[in-house]
């Protein structure tokens, strides 16, 4: 069904891959009035932030199973088989390689708004937000742990973090007195903190031991703080580092809802690339997929970028090439990383709403007005489960059919943790035991980013006419986005100078209303 | 949640899908904007495209998604496919090898999109044929259509060349829309006949029950537009482009 050649032999931007910054730039480009092909040798959209169908997904795991690191992204990637059910249902599922949630507040808010793609892709409140409260030593069988049981003993599993003002006057775990600590370090993180003398003494420390000596704090609560508000993968981040993203955080709370955090239809990040990606092809982009767009060889000079594809019988020529590393040739990747950040990732579906997580519900009188009432709130949740024994902090993310991500009646649950390389692949596999007994689909996989010590903008590639995205360095679950949408915006710039002729997602004709 | 009454508008994602050339956005511009651009293929620049038709029972306001191009090299997203309650696959009647496109791409269809999506088979062109009848599906047809409308009789062709360009007869294409169970039209983008024919009967073939989703559908059938799902959110409160009325 291909055409045998594209239309032209030149364009002003050619960008390799669909990932989020991608496409974004992408849209952003073609918005600007310049010609761009957009290319990708995945069949789907979304690159390392695409959402697979089921079937997609196993084929995508059977090409990342492979045991050591070389160069890939992905290793060990494996899943368990599907029932008959999960195939003839396969096609529903909406499964994210890159599970994440978006601040009311941020970049690709902003952007989502200022490109209009807010008109294709939707969002909702995330449900809840909850620490796991580690009572018992973490084991691999951890079946004892999610029994009806649960509701009935005294020690709370799970505690839903207050989402407002309100929500911290009616929780009745919290004693008046560190309520009103509570409150008032809250306050003050949500205002104009950076100008306070306690912010410049203490900007350096530890956030654990902040909130513990200058705000009194309990280490309960602090942790808290750190893991479900600020979002820290560790109490131990520097405060300076915390409170701009906490301050960011708390003044979500309230754009949309009462929440600080929305979830994406059809897994998020996907769905949003493919936003951009459509905004992209509105504005003239052409778009080749699959084996036909994977690149035969690229050149860079002085005047551009020389590429031959299999979907063009000629030489493609480009002024600029806007690309993340994992495509191009080694020549043209910036120097390795000395250090690299491993995930452990899973991904499960399942048959119920974790039982652990109806418990934090309401948190103290279980009179649950059967389905109806909680039906709704029992959609998405986030979870976190803070560091035992060998194990850094994992967080879970649900996604339920309320976010077309599945089937009625099922969940699709995201676990991920930073871990050290010698960790065995089903370290997550506990966890998953926590909030399932018997999920109906699992898959784990590692994911594998560089960290460079160098600074950002000295990471250049080889050549000024190719310009390099890069992947989020960390906290991708809710800074990720954020991050893609500024790489995109920084790489836009590049391509265009900042002469004043064009601007980013400029707006044309009607009017908007600014923030 | 709440129930729908019948009068009020209901809302349904429609997709346009073919060949490139065969005038699928020429249809969309026909139909919303009752105009017609001879050489441009015209870029329609917007999301999407907002047009209501009235019928005796309800309201069907149609959210139309083009290609925007993404269909030439085969790389529509699925995004583009979910919740599309309706699908015009249009091919050109002058030119044979897009009705084989045309069938690849209900096969496409009946793949990615929701089972109960209404598809009309749409062949473009008539103007460019001289034979043609001045009641495009004839014999046999199940077609209901207005009569009142039919004051845009197709007028012969204006090209000179030729009167005898068809290369897909209409006992051809409806064959084998009936064996798929597809609403078929021949129709002209250019010249307007049956357009709007096309969009009333698809309106009028979307079961009332499918409309008024409960969130519970949310993966699956038709529903209200992804913008405006249910427990969802709305980022920008701006609303799509707007068209006239038929
Ligand atoms: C656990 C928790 C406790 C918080 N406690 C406080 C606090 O004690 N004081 C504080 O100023 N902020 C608090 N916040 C942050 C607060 O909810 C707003 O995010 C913040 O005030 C940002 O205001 P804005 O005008 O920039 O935000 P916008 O979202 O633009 O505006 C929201 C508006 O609603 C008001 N608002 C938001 N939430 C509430 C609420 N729960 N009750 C009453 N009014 C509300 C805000 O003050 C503001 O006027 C808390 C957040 C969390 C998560
Ligand atoms: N004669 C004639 N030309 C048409 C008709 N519809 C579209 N065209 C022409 O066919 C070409 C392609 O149309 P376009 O709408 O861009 O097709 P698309 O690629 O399927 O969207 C344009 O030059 C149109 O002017 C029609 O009904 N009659
Ligand atoms: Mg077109």
């Amino acid at each position: 069904m291909s055409p045998s050649e594209l239309e032209s032999d030149t364009y002003d931007v050619v960008v390799i891959g669909t990932n989020l910054s991608g496409s974004i730039v992408a849209a952003s480009l073609a918005k600007a009035g310049k010609s761009i092909l957009h290319i990708d040798p995945n069949e789907y959209y979304g690159s390392s932030h695409s959402s697979l169908t089921l079937d997609e997904l196993i084929q995508w795991s059977s090409l990342h199973s492979s045991p050591s690191l070389t160069s890939h992204q992905y290793s060990q990637a494996s899943t368990s088989t599907l029932t008959p059910s999960l195939h003839s249902d396969r096609r529903r599922y909406a499964l994210s390689l890159y599970p994440a949630i978006l601040p009311s507040r941020g970049s690709m808010i902003q952007t989502l708004i200022d490109s209009e793609v807010s008109k294709y892709v939707s969002f909702r409140l995330l449900g809840s937000v909850s620490v796991y409260n580690s009572t018992q030593p973490l084991n691999s069988s951890g079946e004892k742990e999610e029994t009806g049981m649960v509701k009935n003993s005294k020690e709370v599993k799970v505690r839903r973090v207050p989402g407002s003002k309100e929500d911290i006057f009616k929780d009745t775990s919290i004693n008046l007195r560190d309520k009103r600590k509570l409150m008032k370090f809250l306050l003050w993180a949500s205002g104009s903190y950076e100008i306070t003398t306690v912010f410049m003494e203490n900007k350096h420390k530890r956030m654990g031991e902040f909130l513990k000596d200058v705000f009194g704090l309990d280490v309960k609560l602090a942790d808290q703080i750190c893991y479900a508000i600020a979002h820290c993968d560790d109490p131990e981040e520097k405060v300076e580092r915390v409170l701009g993203r906490m301050n960011r955080y708390l003044k979500s709370i309230g754009r949309y809802g009462s929440g600080a955090f929305l979830v994406g239809q059809y897994g998020s990040a996907g769905e949003v690339a493919q936003g951009f990606c459509r905004a992209c092809a509105v504005y003239g982009g052409t778009y080749v997929l699959g084996p036909s767009a994977k690149l035969e060889s690229i050149s860079a000079s002085e005047d551009g970028v020389i590429l031959r594809l299999p979907c063009h019988p000629r030489d493609i020529k480009a002024s600029k090439v806007i690309s993340t590393a994992e495509h191009l040739p080694e020549n043209l990747r910036p120097a390795a990383a000395e250090v690299i950040i491993t995930t452990a990732q899973c991904i499960a579906i399942l048959p119920s709403f974790p039982e652990l997580l109806r418990q934090s519900r309401g948190s103290s009188e279980g009179t649950q007005t059967e389905e109806e009432g909680s039906e709704e709130n029992e959609d998405t949740a986030v979870l976190l489960f803070p560091p035992e024994g060998e194990m850094g902090l994992v967080r879970a993310l649900i996604m339920g059919e309320g976010t077309g991500s599945c089937p009625p009646r099922q969940w699709i649950l995201y676990l991920s943790s930073v871990v050290s390389e010698s960790t065995p692949p089903k370290c997550l596999e506990p966890y998953l035991s926590r909030l399932s007994s018997e999920p109906l689909f699992s898959a784990f996989y590692f994911s594998h980013r560089p960290k460079y010590d160098i600074p950002a903008e000295k990471l250049l590639p080889s050549d000024k006419n190719i310009v390099l995205l890069r992947p989020c360095e960390s906290l991708d679950m809710t800074e990720g986005m954020d991050w893609e949408a500024k790489q995109a915006e920084a790489a836009f710039w590049q391509v265009v100078g900042k002469d004043g002729q064009v601007g980013y997602f400029e707006k044309t004709e009607e009017g908007e209303e600014s923030e | 949640m709440a129930d729908e009454t019948p009068m009020k508008a209901v809302q349904v994602k429609l997709v346009l899908l073919g060949e490139a050339a065969v005038g699928k956005s020429s249809l969309v511009l026909r139909f919303v904007q009752n105009d017609f651009n001879e050489n441009t293929s015209p870029t329609i620049g917007a999301a999407f495209l907002t047009q209501r038709c009235r019928l005796e029972n309800r309201i069907v306001k149609f959210e139309i998604w083009d290609t925007a191009g993404q269909e030439r090299f085969h790389s529509l997203a699925p995004m583009y496919y979910r919740n599309a309650a309706a699908a015009v696959v249009v091919y050109d009647i002058t030119k044979s090898a897009s009705l084989e496109k045309a069938k690849a791409w209900v096969k496409e269809l009946q793949r990615q999109a929701n089972p109960n999506i209404i598809i009309a088979l749409v062949g473009n062109k008539l103007d460019l044929v001289s034979d043609t009848p001045s009641e495009p599906p004839t014999d046999g047809s199940e077609v209901e259509r207005d009569e009142e409308d039919e004051e845009t009789t197709p007028k012969p062709a204006e090209s000179t060349e030729d009167g005898d360009s068809r290369q897909v007869s209409i006992a051809e294409a409806e064959t084998y829309a009936k064996e798929c169970g597809l609403l078929f039209f021949e129709a002209s983008a250019k010249v307007g006949t049956n357009v709007n024919e096309v969009f009333t009967e698809i309106a009028k073939a979307i079961p009332l029950d499918t409309i008024s989703p409960k969130p519970a559908a949310a993966a699956q059938g038709a529903r209200k537009p992804a913008t405006q799902a249910e427990g969802g959110v709305n980022l920008g409160e701006q609303q799509a482009k707007k068209g006239g009325c038929c």
